[in-house]
């Protein structure tokens, strides 16, 4: 069982409910598990999830379909971990999500260690068990196969990835490399046209890769890990081959995987990773980025779980919307470090896609409050499941990528 | 219960909630098979307790009452749960009852809030955080902030295990706050109490009226004598003038007669108590450099007015100095960083205790007369010293490699609490099973000592019905016939409904 090694991470569970449902004015809380708001079971939440493991590893209960289920409806947004991090939220208090994010690696200089429970990794390391027994939801299973056939979850030919660029004349080979990822090569390609075009407009020499494959990133949180390391392995390789310095990866998904997954896999990385929001944050800041059209709109920001929570980038693309003229930010609430997931993640819009639409939902009425008729996001999964529900709810917001917006005014 | 009865059941059950809110499945089952792990290593890894039957999700009095009525029919036990973070099992089936689970989560409505009355109504289910949540948009404070269990834990919870509170020493515990219950009992009944039991009265909410105070039977019962749906609770006005201060006093006795007095005299609001004596050595390590070997009191004071707060913190400096305390520079610190001490459920992300503190197999916890406490603590230390090697965990982020043991001093009169805990390690049999005899001498041991081991009187401290006087325990059985003759109320909470 691969579960094995999370034994005492399991046992470190305290079952305080905190990851459940909470709610926390002064810490910024406003609930916590996006899929028990909707399913209302203890099994749908991390302690239950945690419950499940402490069974399985003690033997009352048995891998099957219906534990599947349970382990699968879960987009691992990592609100979870977030609360459960010791001392967290009155450093939350203090000097909100930023020092958040800087209080453990100072401590951790001392010795202290302040990580939470590793819910995430205990559903992962289930869902990896549910794969060797054959016992993961069917659309996973084919999302899985057409990774390992296509190298991109969407049963596209691989043929097709760079089909987006046509026209723009971007070359194979330089120091920094676009990691476009599967998402936006094939569904949200305006995601990976305006990325091109905001950086050839700034002058930036950069490639992308014809034979990039999958990030990795769905494969490993739906627990097909082996196959995962296949999309790394090949990456990395490709990626050494080129000789490349630096990689600017367009979605939260792609940055999390090759900055925190893959290391685990092949070892330290010859070249420095940013996510796309850091990338355009230094060239504004360079003054390489000219802004010709203002957007007059009241937009705000919906932070990707996997871009904020985990890997604690908050700020930039803040900062590069806020450079925009015309554009007025307004905060969400909850926000940064307590942010509602879109319902996408943990490929839930795969095996669950009702579920994912009922999560996203939930976070209407937050935007409407905001008084935004634009929801930006820098993750292409959390954009389509948003564009599916504001669709679905007939909402007059419109949806966009920070990179759109950002092309939009360049006019480019 | 066999299956065949089970799924009958669940079909009968659906009648009455809707399908939806019915699960009889191994996997929903087994995640009610356990609340708190910080206290409860033994439960679920013993013999004693197992899943229920069913898990059901109600929604009204009225849901409530269609479920007991059936559960009643078919002689099967019922166990209303919160937040599912008890310590002592209270709402964990017995493995030779089973049961019905009433997740009462989805019944966390606040139903009415009246400013001239200072109460607010709500449903069980509610948590804390939302509870605080609601309250603030109008102004006011419940005073108790929550128990274990933080934010997320139910009022319901809170009242059925007659909990403590963040902020006890000045509000009182959780239950002295109700004023008036709904309640649904064995027979199906809807009973309203107080003010309430009268026809002509809908809004109106006080509790000792139209004959004796029936809530108090209710309250700390763990759902023995029926399924609370309503409550109301007591709301303050949130004071404007917050300071936590802490002082140092050079030996226990100093530090109990000085927190007696400042209880005594209504000046704090939240409190905390350490004693130097009883901390590890690698604390012991770290604290004595600061502050020296003294006995520290970390409180909060409050008022309303900002010459009677400075007035309140001037009298407490004096009464300080009557017992030798020195001032712990942590008043500034506190006020710059914009943190309180009463905002404690804040502090701890739900990974304090059991990333922090280690997976810890043991936390004991009793009340007692304050000035008693060090005779319960000596008691306690006595038995961990015993087997040293129960106490062979570690505590990560502290570096100890044994005992860890403190005392939180709270409650109106003066009431300590003491707070044992020891890591574990979970995996070896022996080990575990010796630290499971630990655990219950050193809870026999609050009760030698002390008033009360495990306030919360959930499952797991029937062996300490031998304690009880025969007449209590005759009284209460007398009501549980009473009310519950097929014993179908969570048994084996308060030992009761169980057979002889």
């Amino acid at each position: 069982m691969r579960l094995e090694k999370c034994k005492e991470e399991v046992w470190m569970c305290n079952h305080c409910s905190m990851c459940t449902e909470t709610i926390s004015d002064e810490s910024g809380w406003y609930r916590t598990c996006p899929v028990y708001r909707q399913l209302r079971f203890e099994d749908s939440s991390a302690r239950g999830h945690n419950t499940i493991a402490f069974y399985l590893l003690e033997g009352s209960l048995k891998y099957s379909k219906r534990v599947a289920d349970c382990v699968y409806d879960c987009t691992t947004c990592a609100s979870c971990e977030e609360i459960c991090k010791p001392f967290g939220n009155v450093v939350a208090k203090i000097g909100g999500s930023d020092l958040k994010t800087m209080v453990p690696p100072i401590m951790s200089a001392f010795g202290a260690v302040l990580d939470p429970l590793r819910s995430v990794e205990i559903v992962e390391a289930m869902r990896a068990d549910c794969v060797d027994l054959g016992l993961q939801p069917e659309p996973v299973k084919k999302m899985a196969a057409s990774t390992e056939k296509n190298y991109n979850p969407y049963e596209e030919p691989h043929a097709n990835r760079l089909k987006w660029a046509e026209g723009l004349d971007i070359p194979e080979t330089a120091d920094t490399v676009l990691f476009v990822g599967c998402t936006s090569s094939y569904r949200r390609q305006e995601i990976a046209v305006s990325t091109a075009k905001i950086l050839k407009g700034a002058g930036s020499k950069f490639a992308v890769l014809p034979d990039e494959w999958c990030c990795g990133s769905p494969l490993l949180r739906t627990g097909n890990v082996d196959i995962a390391e296949k999309m790394v392995k090949h990456n990395v390789d490709l990626l050494k081959e080129k000789g490349v310095k630096s990689l600017v990866a367009v979605c939260a998904e792609g940055y999390m995987a090759i900055s925190r997954d893959w290391p685990k896999i092949t070892g330290e990385l010859p070249f420095k990773v940013l996510h796309v929001s850091e990338f355009l944050a230094r060239l504004i800041s360079a003054g390489k980025i000219k802004f010709k059209h203002p957007i007059k709109a009241k937009v705000t920001y919906h932070d990707p779980c996997h871009l904020g929570r985990v890997m604690g980038i908050y700020n930039e693309p803040r900062a590069v919307l806020k450079a925009i003229p015309g554009i007025e930010l307004v905060e969400i609430y909850p926000t940064k470090h307590a942010a509602w997931c879109c319902g996408a993640g943990g490929g839930l819009k795969h095996s669950n896609p009702d579920l994912a639409l009922d999560v996203g939902a939930e976070k209407i009425p937050l935007i409407k409050e905001t008084g935004a008729s634009i929801l930006a996001s820098s993750c292409p999964f959390c954009k389509t499941n948003f564009m599916d529900v504001i669709e679905k709810a007939k909402e007059p917001i419109q949806v966009k990528d920070v990179t759109e917006l950002v092309a939009e005014s360049m006019e480019v | 219960m066999e299956q065949a009865v089970r799924e009958r059941l669940a079909k009968d059950l659906e009648g009455v909630v809707g399908a939806k809110y019915v699960r009889a499945d191994d996997v929903t089952r087994w995640t009610y098979a356990i609340e708190d792990f910080g206290s409860s290593f033994f439960y679920p890894l013993s013999d004693r307790y197992g899943p229920p039957d069913i898990v059901v999700k109600p929604h009204s009095a009225r849901e409530v009452s269609g479920i007991v009525k059936l559960a009643n029919a078919h002689k099967v036990p019922i166990i209303a749960r919160g937040g599912g973070s008890d310590m002592t099992a209270a709402a964990t089936p017995l493995k030779e009852l089973g049961g019905i689970i009433l997740d009462m989560t989805d019944m966390n409505q606040v139903i009415d809030f009246q400013e001239g009355l200072n109460a607010v109504r709500v449903q069980p289910g509610i948590r804390w955080g939302e509870l605080h949540h609601e309250l603030a948009k109008k102004g006011v404070t419940s005073g108790v902030r929550g128990p274990h269990g933080f934010l997320g834990g139910t009022l319901g919870g809170g009242i059925g295990g007659n909990c403590f509170s963040i902020n006890s020493p000045k509000y009182g515990w959780v239950n002295e706050n109700v004023l008036n219950l709904q309640v649904v009992l064995p027979n199906g009944d809807i009973i309203e109490t107080g003010s309430l039991a009268n026809t002509k009265v809908k809004d109106w909410y006080y509790r000792y009226c139209n004959g004796p105070d029936l809530v108090g039977i209710f309250l700390g019962a763990g759902g023995a004598f029926g399924v609370i749906t309503e409550f109301t609770l007591k709301t303050y006005p949130i004071p404007e003038f917050s300071d936590t201060l802490a002082y140092s006093f050079p030996d226990i006795d100093s530090e109990l007669r000085f927190i007696f007095k400042l209880e005594w005299y209504g000046y704090v609001t939240e409190l905390w108590g350490i004693a130097f004596s009883t901390l590890p050595d690698s604390l012991k390590r770290i604290v004595a450099p600061l502050l020296g070997e003294r006995d520290i009191v970390v409180f909060a004071t409050e008022a309303y007015d900002k010459g009677v707060f400075k007035a309140q913190k001037r009298a407490i400096d004096k009464m300080a100095k009557e017992f030798d305390g020195t001032v712990v520079p942590l008043e500034g610190l506190m006020r710059a960083l914009g943190i309180s001490i009463i905002d404690t459920t804040e502090w701890e992300g739900g990974g304090t205790f059991g990333k922090v503190m280690g997976p810890n197999g043991q936390d004991t916890c009793s009340i007692a007369q304050l000035l008693r406490w060090p005779r319960v603590v000596e008691g306690a230390l006595e038995i961990m010293k015993r087997d040293p090697d129960a106490l062979s965990g570690s505590i990560p982020m502290i570096g100890a490699d044994h005992f860890f043991l403190f005392a939180q001093l709270l409650g109106r009169g003066g009431v300590g609490n003491t707070f044992a805990m020891t890591p574990v390690d979970f995996s070896d049999p022996e080990k575990l099973k010796k630290a499971q005899e630990l655990y219950r001498a050193i809870v026999e041991s609050y009760m030698d000592t002390g008033v009360a081991a495990l306030y919360r009187i959930g499952k797991e401290s029937q062996y300490l019905m031998k304690r009880f006087k025969p007449e209590y325990i005759s009284f209460m059985k007398t009501i549980k016939k009473a009310l519950d003759p097929n014993n179908i109320m969570n048994p084996g909470v308060l030992g009761l409904g169980l057979k002889e």
